[in-house]
């Protein structure tokens, strides 16, 4: 009479899911945000304007823009505006819609700190932008967004559901190194000047500044740049390191070999660290760094659907018990 | 007028039963070392005890919803810091009243939706069943395991000015509320260990359990280890704390309607190990709603197919369907003859007096006196559409006129009653609020009854309605061993 040891509901599993990627995504819009406005302050007008294009392009689902851009027309929208999906507020307010379903699943600790995350996103003030950087309102969602992920390694069981939340924060961190390191191809394949600062930038953007200078000192080449984003094994924001945590989470998962689909979710995920692992960064380099990146983010959409076809939406027919 | 000392100087004693104190305002018996506390205890201490109370149920998301404002809000549920106490005698009474009602409600329920000997025989009129809007033809000739229609019934008791227990209403569909009783009790045990002791409450921590046990029991023939679940509407109802709290206490899934699927007949989970079989299904959703092909087709809250694997035996719903008939507020009036019709007993707990407006001569004399009396729309639960004429405006007692006269089957007539009051903590001072008592009846192999129930209080001073969407909030139940 009882059904624990057999699956967790895959609407729950689905919603986790879903809660993991937002959070993941406000965090990646937060740090793009807080890298480009320090960097745009010592910036000409005209690089200002392309960096901000460029920021647009390296959110998830870039904005439609017209005539020209302004950086605290570009804040606010990237904070403020429910329309933008990949803004803080939408993305807050979908990981804990996410979160509201699946209350009694998750920890009070973590309901606690991601209700308390919406509320201050909700109560700032918009008109506080117009007189202040919102720096410090940027380091606080970033702050809270690390409180509720530590609470969830704390206060949570690592089982199915961990595992869930796992995938999806790591499916999305892959998708949105690789877009950032995308909309920068032409740059660092040397057919488009790129100034220092916005180097700094975009290392800035995948909290990998520090660890960059550890790693290769403050020497910075497109290169190594371009190695370390995508092929370090142990910065948490590389690509690489992502998608084996990717595969990992995937690995503890129920086996359902007896249905056959999680054969394909292994597949899949495992093809993708070995692109990446068996790849020098001459290689990629020489065959194209956009079709790389591309060819990454495919395979990240790839899996999405495959685990979604697997746990959460499948077929009846195949699914019934023996 | 009796004097009551420290700290009850204030308190109102005349006109309802007391629950504390008797007629010349001394304190009764099981009462006493509840009493002595007060006394002892500085104003400042309960004011804190108070605090605390709040702030455990705020914690902890003791929440429900109230609509009609402002998009539905959520409120915590007011709890009195004082528990409510009635004596073992007085319980037990009440708890052989209640087997006596369910059993015959149960049996009356199996009978119209088969045989239909109680209307052959004119007990109940057949108009009286056939148009209520609770009645499922859809249910006609179907078996349901054991027999057992109502797997979980809270009927609502009150007492009169002699204190005698009387039965209010029964809620027979989805009634809601143990989770305050069960919660409520976690928190007066934390507030006041010492008189709970001293006092020799009797324990109801094994409600989950029991509701299990009764679920289990009424699993489908040859499913041996059923798999249960509790089917919820979904987050924005307001019941939906409740229906977390539960399905963590029972150890089962709580589910929505798009969790579930039917096929062939077999009702399945979805999960991330494939779909697992569903063998009963504790539901916390109307009947109109549960299965847009059977009834409601607009509702998305239910699972499309779930009738038909109901109808084949493949899955147990609890509580049945149609069982609303049985609580029926037109119905009500029949009950003491439904119990001496299955039983050939007298009903132990006595029925409210009750005028049945489609009735002529009833109807008659509930016009000519409806500042006097209370009018319900029998359909109506949680104290919406109801018309109390004593606290009602001349305007409003003609509108209700009108409704009565445009649709008469639609609405009773009772008496205004007095309902018991209890002590109450309000405002840092002691004074008395009107009680009801709704305690949770389970049926599975056996009929279960855990000691006491939810005491709701009416919070507004000199008010009836103890509904929790009107004002109302709940005091701990103490049923207590005199020894």
């Amino acid at each position: 009479m009882n059904l624990r040891g057999t699956g967790m509901l895959s609407r729950v599993a689905d919603s986790l899911y879903w809660m993991a990627r937002y959070l993941e995504r406000a965090e990646h819009t937060t740090r793009l945000l807080d890298a480009n406005i320090q960097l745009m302050l010592e910036q000409k007008p005209q690089a200002v304007e392309r960096q901000l294009r460029r920021i647009n392009l390296s959110l998830g689902e870039p904005m439609k823009l017209e005539g020209k851009l302004s950086v605290p027309a570009l804040e606010h929208a990237m904070i403020f505006d429910t329309r933008v999906k990949s803004s803080i507020i939408s993305c807050v307010m979908q990981a804990r819609e996410n979160a509201r379903q699946v209350r009694e699943q998750i920890s009070s600790e973590m309901w606690s700190e991601l209700n308390g995350l919406y509320h201050f996103v909700k109560r700032y003030d918009a008109e506080d932008l117009e007189q202040d950087l919102p720096l410090e309102f940027l380091n606080e969602v970033r702050r809270n967004i690390s409180l509720f992920k530590g609470e969830t390694d704390a206060t949570m069981s690592h089982g199915e559901e961990w595992w869930f939340l796992q995938i999806g924060r790591h499916i999305e961190r892959a998708v949105n190194t690789s877009t950032l390191l995308q909309v920068h191809a032409a740059e660092l394949c040397g057919e488009a000047d790129i100034e220092h600062l916005e180097l700094l930038a975009l290392l800035r953007s995948c909290n990998a500044f520090e660890a960059y200078l550890k790693k290769n000192t403050a020497e910075f080449s497109a290169e190594n740049i371009i190695e370390f984003l995508l092929l370090n094994p142990q910065h948490p924001h590389s690509i690489l390191f992502s998608v084996q945590r990717l595969e990992d989470s995937i690995a503890a998962l129920p086996d359902m070999s007896a249905r056959g689909q999680r054969g394909r979710v292994e597949r899949l995920a495992g093809r993708l660290v070995a692109t990446l692992s068996y790849s020098s960064v001459d290689e990629i380099l020489s065959s194209g760094l956009h079709l790389a990146l591309e060819n990454v983010i495919r395979q990240c959409a790839q899996l999405h659907s495959a685990i979604h076809q697997a746990y959460i939406d499948y077929p009846i027919e195949t699914s019934l018990p023996a | 007028m009796a004097n009551l000392s420290s700290p009850f100087e204030n308190y109102q004693l005349e006109g309802a039963f007391d629950e504390m104190f008797d007629g010349d305002g001394v304190v009764r018996s099981h009462y006493a070392p509840l009493f002595e506390m007060l006394q002892e205890s500085p104003a400042g201490e309960l004011k804190r005890a108070k605090q605390e109370s709040d702030l455990i149920f705020l914690n902890q998301g003791i929440t429900f919803t109230v609509y009609g404002k402002e998009e539905g809000t959520e409120r915590i549920f007011p709890h009195d810091l004082l528990p409510r106490i009635v004596t073992r005698k007085e319980w037990e009474h009440v708890e052989g009243g209640l087997k006596q009602r369910i059993t015959a409600l149960n049996l009356f329920l199996q009978d119209i939706y088969h045989e239909g000997r109680i209307l052959d025989d004119g007990v109940v009129p057949r108009e009286l069943v056939y148009t209520c809007k609770y009645f499922r033809r859809q249910m006609r000739g179907l078996r349901v395991p054991k027999g057992v229609y109502i797997a979980v019934t809270g009927t609502d008791l009150i007492r009169d000015l002699n204190g005698d227990f009387m039965v209010l209403e029964d809620n027979l569909r989805v009634p809601s509320g143990v989770s305050y009783m069960l919660t409520g009790r976690q928190v007066m045990k934390r507030i006041f260990p010492k008189v709970f002791r001293q006092s020799g409450v009797l324990p109801i921590e094994g409600y989950p359990q029991a509701l299990l046990q009764s679920l289990n029991a009424l699993a489908p023939d040859g499913r041996d280890e059923p798999t249960i679940v509790l089917l919820t509407p979904g987050v924005f109802n307001s019941a939906y704390f409740e229906h977390t709290f539960l399905a963590r206490q029972m150890g089962i899934e709580l589910v929505e309607g798009r969790d579930l699927i039917v096929h062939d007949n077999i009702v399945y989970m979805r999960t991330t190990s494939g779909l697992t079989r569903v063998d009963v299904i504790y539901r916390r959703i109307d009947d109109d709603f549960i299965d847009p092909l059977a009834f409601r087709y607009d509702s998305i809250l239910g699972v499309a197919g779930l009738f038909n694997a109901y109808r084949a035996g493949n899955v147990t719903l609890a509580n049945a369907i149609g069982t609303g008939i049985a609580d029926d507020k037109a119905l009500y009036a029949y009950v003491p003859r439904i119990i001496k019709y299955y039983l050939g007993q007298d009903a132990i707990l006595p029925n409210v007096e009750t005028y049945i407006l489609a009735e002529e001569g009833a109807r008659k004399y509930v016009l000519d006196n409806l500042e006097k009396m209370v009018v319900k729309a029998v359909g109506e639960s949680g104290g919406y559409g109801m018309l109390i004429g004593p606290h009602a405006s001349k305007a409003e007692i003609e509108e209700f006129r009108l409704k009565i006269l445009a649709d008469p089957r639609n609405y009773i007539g009772q008496p205004t009653l007095m309902l018991s009051r209890a002590p109450c903590f309000v405002d840092g001072d002691f004074d008395s609020r009107h009680v009801d008592l709704r305690p949770y009846i389970l049926y599975g192999d056996k009929i279960t009854i855990v000691p006491g129930g939810l005491t709701r209080v009416a919070l507004r001073k000199g008010s009836l309605v103890v509904n929790s969407s009107q004002g109302g909030g709940s005091k701990d139940t103490w049923v207590v061993d005199e020894s």
